[in-house]
């Protein structure tokens, strides 16, 4: 009995000592990309990502490697994105400028090879019978916004154009869905969230008092990929391949809007929110995937900003996060330089 | 004459038809547009499907008045000991059917009457039991992470205090509680009101992460067990405090914690002096406190746990039931535990996900454990050690296999010590 629990421990300490997650790689066996959950549970998502989703361009570039790609599509958003990068848990990961600042901000070890989305839209929705007709007016009332994510510092720009601050407000921290449901059910009197305010609309329980399509170009998100800085070092021409994959979803999405609208319907948004929220905007500014002087001031103003309104603690050098060496690589393998403009700062494209 | 007919005839039939012709072109839908009876065609069929899913709920489906969450969990033990006292063999270690839901829920603030009702028991002997029987208050509100917390519990429930007895398996890994646990009635639940709350939170916005510098629980409970009235009227008193490192999450300070518990209570010691007809049995009111301090860092993939427990209770001495006196016994149990996590079990964020398929992440956590129970610390050299070296395997959402082998030596002064070593393999589901 003796010699066989002693026989028997050891064997268990002998599996965890070999376990295959510590077996050391030439390649990946799993690549974990994530994405921000939509707020309709389904597994796909928007934007340049959600058509290299859709299309299967990250499964087609490792096909016959034995590489799984593995796909994270958490609720928790961009906080959750950050959790799992700080946990090892993803490579690979489409996020928004807040998190993501915040996350470098805190220690997180990222590099950001890749812009991801410009110009999302922030909308402030009340319930469709509220009295409430303009941001003014919304002194005083409860608020719901997604701390920590990109919502979050978009619903700060706004209230301070409009001569309010937080502490006017009784603010809630709600995820999408949950908004969702408080604005139909009249719990709280304002939100301010992403497209799924169009939803509501279309449901009859909602109105829109606000969104950012009026507002200066800086009050609309811009989105960046990450990739974990482990990894990068690590496997750098996965990396590489990994950016190419994305750009092939950011040359898809921009030279063919309609029907990146219909696949991003997939992500359970209608295709007339989509259309709305798109409505005007030029789709080579909002998928271009280049880290060109737009993407760079924002991130750098947004620095700055978060800092000073206390989203942040500390700022950080951009340059020692920003790493070119994959989207130059993967713009000129796939000869796409050309595809999108430089945009300066004010989003105009360069001559 | 007869061309003229014919013409006359294919023109007024033109003419009968050129009405249907044009009214067809002119009836074709546009594309993209719905047609009047498509769109009664719509309202007939979500009519008739209401109509049916009205039924089906009238016939077919539980109702209640309010919305009831169902869950449970059993854990099956296979159980191989050199201690003679110890059956080898088979069990159903426990078994629970729990209900929970909301009788008042505030959305606007989260200030929500909970309850909370289980009901359980084990294959000694297959009864059913009330295990927790509560109802929980929010004093305070509770959506907003950034402002502290503050709850009222009444009923049936856990007491407050030491880590080990209220921990969630992040914290404990093992099959088996530590053994000080076990001997000084921590484990079982007791009935009362307890007071619970936080102050001072630190929220990282970027990580969805809220840590409070302060926690406590007050309570005021019968001290006579779960299930029964109290066996006397003085109440016992439990208090707990946790401070913990108010820090970023990415910080490697990230869940750090040390926690006090101190426990204050009155027993009634009995001890039956003679056999048989001469039997007596004497009570007297004792003691029954209990104090500890514990550590703890729990920074995913690697943790451990490090606790102290004091107890105090009174019991009867004496030869004889006349010269019956209350003596008071001082015992000790104190524990370490440290393990690791290969895996996302326990990362939050990463098992929240939209999927299609019942995927959940794989995890593998080693551990070992070292816990000494000093029953009487008077008596010298007396101890029983229990070294465990374990292994559990997460594999699905509500369920987990564990395996643990308990390397047990009892120690007594002037006596040889008693190896009864055990292997125990355990798995636990859920829903």
């Amino acid at each position: 009995m003796k010699r066989l629990s002693r026989i028997l421990a050891l064997s268990l300490l002998l599996i965890s000592a070999v376990n295959p997650l510590w077996a050391a790689e030439e390649k990946p066996t799993v690549i974990r990309i994530g994405t921000p959950a939509g707020a309709y549970g389904k597994p796909y998502t928007t934007g340049n990502i959600g058509t290299g989703h859709a299309r299967g361009f990250f499964e087609e570039e490792f096909k016959g490697e034995n590489i799984t790609i593995e796909w994270n599509f958490l609720k928790a958003t961009g906080p959750g994105i950050n959790e799992a990068f700080a946990n090892n848990s993803l490579d690979f990961a489409s996020i928004g400028d807040l998190p993501a600042i915040a996350g470098r901000a805190g220690g997180l070890k990222t590099r950001l090879v890749a812009a991801s989305g410009r110009g999302g839209n922030t909308y402030v929705v009340v319930p469709d019978d509220s009295p409430i007709t303009s941001l003014e007016q919304i002194k005083g009332k409860r608020v719901g916004v997604n701390k920590g994510t990109y919502m979050h510092a978009a619903f700060l720009k706004i209230i301070k154009a409009a001569g309010l601050t937080e502490k006017d407000l009784k603010v809630f921290n709600m995820d999408i869905p949950t908004q969702q449901t408080a604005i139909a059910s009249k719990d709280i009197d304002v939100a301010f969230m992403t497209n799924a305010a169009l939803d509501l609309r279309l449901r009859g329980v909602g109105r829109i008092i606000h969104s950012t399509k009026t507002d200066p170009a800086n009050f609309q998100q811009v989105g960046s990929i990450l990739v974990n800085e482990q990894f990068a070092k690590k496997y750098p021409d996965i990396t590489r391949r990994l950016v190419k994959a994305y750009v092939k979803g950011a040359i898809e999405a921009t030279k063919n809007k309609d029907v990146s609208l219909k696949l991003w319907t997939k992500s359970g948004a209608p295709l007339s929110s989509l259309k709305e929220d798109f409505e005007g905007k030029d789709f080579f500014f909002v998928s271009s995937p280049k880290l060109d002087e737009h993407f760079l001031s924002y991130y750098r103003d947004s620095i700055e900003w978060y800092k000073q309104v206390g989203l942040i603690r500390s700022t950080f050098d951009l340059d020692k996060w920003v790493d070119r060496s994959f989207i130059d690589a993967a713009l000129k393998e796939l000869n796409a330089e050309k595809v999108w403009p430089d945009f300066d700062r004010n989003g105009q494209a360069k001559q | 004459m007869k061309k003229l007919l014919i013409m006359s005839g294919l023109l007024l039939g033109m003419a009968a038809l050129a009405p249907t012709i044009g009214a067809a072109e002119q009836d074709a839908p546009a594309p993209n547009y719905v047609t009047q009876e498509e769109l009664d065609g719509v309202r007939t069929e979500i009519a008739t499907l209401s109509d049916q899913w009205k039924r089906s709920l009238d016939k077919s489906v539980v109702q209640s008045t309010r919305a009831v969450k169902f869950g449970g969990f059993a854990q099956g033990r296979y159980t191989q000991s050199e201690d003679v006292t110890t059956t080898d063999g088979f069990e159903i270690s426990v078994y629970a059917l729990s209900l929970q839901g909301s009788l008042r829920k505030d959305y606007a603030e989260g200030r929500n009457l909970d309850y909370f009702i289980s009901l359980g028991g084990n294959s000694n002997d297959f009864s059913v039991k009330p295990l927790e029987a509560r109802l929980t208050y929010s004093l305070f509100q509770s959506l907003d992470k950034g402002k502290p917390y503050l709850t009222l519990t009444f009923g049936q429930q856990k007491k407050p205090f030491s880590l080990e007895a209220l921990a969630s398996e992040e914290f404990k890994p093992t099959i088996k509680s530590a053994q000080f646990a076990t001997k000084l009635g921590l484990d079982p639940r007791d009935i009362g009101l307890v007071l619970t709350g936080d102050l001072f939170p630190a929220v990282d916005y970027g990580f969805n992460y809220r840590v409070p510098l302060l926690q406590y629980s007050i309570g005021i409970i019968n001290g006579s067990g779960p299930n029964t009235k109290d066996e006397n009227d003085a109440k016992d008193y439990v208090a707990r405090v946790v401070l913990s490192a108010p820090v970023d999450y990415n910080s490697i300070l990230r869940g750090l914690a040390l926690g006090g518990s101190w426990y204050k209570g009155d027993k009634l010691a009995s001890r039956t002096f003679g056999t048989g007809a001469t039997a007596t049995t004497v009570k007297r009111n004792g003691d029954k406190n209990r104090w500890g301090a514990d550590l703890s860092y729990v920074n995913t993939p690697v943790g451990f746990t490090l606790e102290y427990v004091r107890g105090e209770d009174g019991i009867v001495t004496g030869a004889t039931a006349v010269d019956a006196a209350v003596k008071v016994v001082k015992s000790e149990g104190w524990t370490g535990t440290i393990f690791y996590n290969f895996g996302d079990q326990f990362v939050r964020a990463v098992k929240a996900q939209d999927r299609y398929d019942d995927w959940y992440p794989l995890t593998y956590q080693p551990f070992v454990r070292f816990d000494r129970w000093t029953p009487d610390i008077d008596v010298r050299g007396t101890h029983t050690d229990i070294l465990t070296v374990g292994f559990n395997w997460f594999f699905a959402e509500t369920t987990k296999l564990q395996i643990n082998y308990n390397n047990k030596t009892s120690v007594a002064d002037g006596v040889d010590d008693v190896r009864d070593d055990e292997v125990l393999a355990q798995f636990q589901f859920g829903f």
